[in-house]
């Protein structure tokens, strides 16, 4: 027999019968019928005073007793007791159907049934009968004071002061909750519930209204309707500028981004000199949001103090260059008056207006900004400043700047929360968390080139459009990963198969291309797999390995081989030469020196966070360069000379090194037959010893590739693999099948190898014996379709 | 519960209880919502305000006059005259009806005031009278 608990004769059990009997169907059939009452009395019996004035009298008594209900009886205040069922709130118990006897059943099924357990299930993604599935045996034995005791420990930490449905829920999907084994299957962690159900009393927050008349709603929709009459009034103002007022009106109430960097703004603009604001931030990073917010705060301070208002009027830039025949003396006389009150001009693109104008422009500009009762915020990103605005000085000097961050992913899902309940009421489009999630963490990782929230906001706006469309109209993780994959000019529909695939067989694959490096294939595609699928928490690249071992060895070949097939083309590769980043200055090449170039490494990451990264000759660089990759390596993220947080995490960085190549000749002269494990200890103590690389260097990466030096066979093997390419080439080009003898095949190989150089001189050996063998036989005679070719060591005169 | 419950005096005693006390404490509650209303009358139209900038020129017209000096001074002064007139007006019918706001929420608040407070009487009266309508 299943335990139950009784809610009868509760505060919220009272409330909801009460609740019931008055406004209920039976009570308004009752009151219907008593004012139908009243009604005939007034039209057919004599004294219809008497029945008018009860009539007026019945309703001004409902309206009481809906007030009371309303007011008091409804009403939850904070609540300490050890009964357990005072704690249930109206809002669950108007779903329980026998309230003296609840099961625990009743309890999941109660809250399934209200409003907020329904918003918290479809944002968890289950539907009604999978829970009922699982919960018909795991509830079977539950006793519903135990669901009801951890609902309860849950009130403080949502700040809640009545068990209402997402409690129960969270209670039973929690970690020792009966139902728990539904959130795994869903693949949702416990802190993935948390945050849902804040997102939920947010929701249910934000969906309580301030009635149409109350006093703040009159006071916000008329405002102060006498103040603006003593502000200066132009037709050339009105032509050239747009009130922000209304925009203002309607900025987000809700989570409001940048506060601090808000109070800097209305601090620089209150002081007596140098009372201009230049908002410096990424686009998508809330800068004009910041702005309206700071515009409406700034109203509602006027308001408070009863002083007039200031005009917050946004200047177009456009018209004002081209529009008028005298914009400086136009625009200034219109800001001429002195009276109570103030400007605020807000200039959205300033390095517009600086490239755009002539010397009388700047010249009204630095009136403007030195005029006591006007005062100037501009907008722009980083590079617009480098470009445009730095190049004035005395114009950026009369600013303050004001940098806005990036804000953090957890505040990025909140603004994207509060986003989804302003389109919810217009769209009606579900998106659940888990879509939500995808959306933070997708341009979060691979969309660089702009900033949070405006680039989650971006895709959100993109993807509740297309839901809309499609029925159910539920955003769905995929639609997620397209749109992101557009702004991110890759295909990162999560593990596709085809990743998979290359991550899988990346040995076969690399061994294919690299000859004689087993050992050093082997270990980096195991790391390179780990890295992937992020064993352990991953705040670095994918993979950082240092390649050592002697030139022509295969290093190099070794990187454009990984980034042909994991990113898909070997040209996915930038490519750093150590030697040209030997001096000091050369860190500008790589965070930028303030220039707003867009060749430095930092802006080519945030354009493709998936790329791979090669430094060659690591020993070359200059420390201060060095510095900055091992911060990369241990952090995986790097900030610019504007300020600019570039992630590397979806990076994978190769660097290279000829440190103890001769002591590779040596080893290897001096033990032919070492195994792989031994060559590498011995060079890695050997290099050690020596001092080119500390032991805390090496341990940075992820992992020390040694390759060893190959042998002659081996170099045979790679001399085939060019020498196919250039036989495969002439079969599909020309249709002429080429066939090489072996012993010109070897002798080609010994001409382009060395112990010293390895197989670097190949390509050489190639051209000068085989290709320069070819060319002279086709010139002489041209060669026809379905020719066979066969070429000895003797034509190619070795 | 069952709606017949609410008449077990367990229940329905501590029920009236909370209603007399809340319907006691309601007059307070008005007066300072009618508090709140005044201020957000006085917020939209605010009669200090309106008296103090009474003279000022109805939104600084501003425009500068060409020609001789004699008429520029003309035109200056009638521009002013123009402007500030129309200022006073304006203001004027703004704080008038201000003052209608103002006023008829008082005389609401009174009103509501007064018919909560006599509302108990009233009923007993209204429910004689009925009564007494009905048997006659």
């Amino acid at each position: 027999m299943a335990s139950t608990i009784s809610l009868v004769g509760t505060k919220a059990d009272i409330a909801v019968t009460v609740r019931r009997v008055l406004f209920g169907s039976v009570g308004f059939i009752v009151h219907a019928f008593v004012l139908g009452m009243f009604v005939l009395g007034i039209f057919s019996i004599e004294h219809e005073i008497a029945f008018v004035e009860a009539a007026l009298l019945y309703i001004f008594t409902l309206g009481i007793l809906h007030r009371f209900v309303i007011e008091e009886l409804s009403r939850e205040d904070q609540y300490s007791s050890d009964d357990l069922s005072e704690y249930i709130s109206i809002d669950l118990l108007r779903f329980i159907r026998h309230p003296a006897t609840v099961s625990a059943s009743e309890l999941l099924h109660a809250a399934m049934a209200s409003p907020r357990g329904a918003f918290v299930l479809a944002e968890l993604g289950f539907i009604a009968k999978e829970i009922q599935d699982c919960s018909e045996k795991a509830l079977v034995e539950c006793d519903p004071k135990t669901i009801l005791e951890s609902a309860r420990k849950l009130l403080m930490k949502f700040q809640a002061k009545r068990i209402a449905a997402p409690h129960i829920l969270a209670a039973l999907l929690g970690e020792s909750g009966s139902l728990n084994a539904l959130l795994n299957r869903a693949d949702l962690s416990l802190d993935d519930l948390d945050r849902i159900l804040e997102w939920e009393a947010l929701h249910e927050a934000s969906r309580a209204k301030v009635g149409t008349f109350s006093p703040e709603s009159l006071q916000s929709s008329f405002g102060g309707m006498g103040r603006s009459w003593v502000m200066g009034y132009n037709r050339i103002l009105d032509e050239l500028t747009e009130d922000l007022t209304m925009q203002a009106s309607h900025a987000p109430r809700g989570m409001i981004l940048h506060q601090k960097e808000a109070e800097t703004i209305s601090g620089v603009l209150t002081r007596s000199a140098n009372h201009n604001a230049l908002v410096l931030g990424r686009r998508g990073s809330g800068r004009w949001t910041m702005l309206l917010a700071y515009a409406a705060k700034l109203r509602a301070n006027e308001l408070a103090l009863g002083s007039a208002f200031s005009r917050v009027l946004l200047l177009k830039t456009q018209r004002l260059l081209s529009g008028t025949d005298h914009p400086d003396q136009d625009f200034l006389k219109a800001l001429q008056h002195r009276d109570a009150g103030r400007y605020v001009i807000v200039i959205r693109d300033l390095g517009l207006l600086l490239s755009g104008g002539d010397a009388r422009l700047m010249g009204v500009l630095m009136k403007l900004l030195e005029s006591p009762n006007v005062s100037v915020i501009a907008i722009a990103d980083p590079e617009e400043y480098h470009k445009a605005i730095a190049r004035h000085p005395d114009i950026d000097a009369q600013f303050e700047r004001v940098l806005l961050e990036e804000i953090s992913e957890k505040e990025a899902m909140q603004v994207l929360m509060e986003e989804y309940f302003a389109l919810e009421a217009s769209a009606h489009v579900t998106v659940p968390y888990r879509a939500l999630k995808a959306i933070v963490d997708g341009t979060g990782r691979y969309v660089g080139t702009a900033a949070f929230p405006g680039k989650a906001i971006d895709v959100l706006r993109e993807v509740v459009v297309a839901a809309r469309r499609i029925r159910p109209s539920i955003v769905t993780e995929d639609m997620v990963m397209k749109a992101v994959s557009v702004r991110a000019h890759q295909d990162i529909s999560g593990i596709g198969n085809t990743e998979r695939q290359s991550y899988l067989h990346l040995s076969e694959h690399l061994s294919q291309r690299i000859i004689g490096q087993q050992e050093a294939i082997h270990t980096l595609s195991d790391a390179l797999k780990r890295g992937k699928m992020q064993m352990g928490s991953r705040k670095r690249p994918i993979g950082t390995f240092l390649l050592l071992g002697s030139t022509g060895v295969g290093k190099t070949e070794t990187a454009k081989a990984v980034a042909k097939i994991i990113f898909g083309a070997s040209d996915r590769m930038i490519r750093l030469d150590m030697n040209e980043y030997s001096e000091s200055t050369s860190v500008d090449e790589i965070i930028g020196g303030g220039t707003g170039d867009k060749s430095v490494l930092t802006r080519q990451i945030q354009e493709r966070p998936s790329s791979l990264i090669l430094l060659d000759e690591l020993e070359k660089a200059h420390p201060h360069v060095l510095n900055l990759f091992l911060q990369i390596l241990d952090e995986g993220h790097l900030i610019d000379s504007d300020g600019v947080k570039t992630d590397f995490r979806s990076c994978i960085i190769f660097a290279t090194s000829n440190a103890g190549s001769a002591a590779v000749q040596k080893i290897v002269g001096a033990h032919p037959d070492i195994s792989p494990a031994d060559f590498r200890k011995e060079l890695m103590d050997t290099i050690v010893a020596a001092g080119t690389y500390s032991p805390e260097f090496l341990n940075r990466f992820d992992e020390v590739i040694v390759f060893k030096p190959l042998a002659l066979p081996d170099a045979v093997l790679v001399a085939t693999q060019m020498i196919s390419a250039i036989v495969s080439a002439l079969q599909k080009e020309k249709g002429i099948t080429l066939k090489i003898d072996a012993d010109a095949l070897e002798a080609i190989a010994t001409k382009g190898y060395s112990v010293e150089f390895g197989a670097r001189a190949m390509r050489r050996a190639i051209q000068d014996t085989l290709e320069t063998y070819l060319a002279d036989r086709f010139l002489r005679e041209p060669p026809k379709r379905g020719e066979v070719i066969a070429v000895t060591r003797g034509d190619l005169k070795l | 519960m069952h709606a017949a419950s609410l008449l077990r005096p367990d229940v329905a005693v501590p029920v009236l209880g909370e209603f007399t006390r809340w319907y006691l404490l309601q007059p307070l509650k008005i007066l300072r919502r009618f508090g709140k209303y005044a201020q957000a009358f006085n917020a939209i139209l605010s009669i200090p305000f309106l008296f103090r900038t009474l003279l000022k020129p109805w939104k600084n017209i501003l425009e500068h006059p060409k020609g001789p000096m004699l008429a520029q001074i003309v035109q200056v002064i009638a521009m002013a005259l123009v402007s500030r007139g129309v200022g006073v007006v304006i203001r004027l019918g703004a704080i008038l009806l201000a003052i209608l706001l103002q006023i008829a929420l008082l005389i609401f608040t009174i009103a509501y005031l007064f018919l909560w407070i006599t509302y108990p009487l009233v009923l007993l009266f209204v429910i004689g009278h009925v009564l007494f309508a009905l048997i006659h």
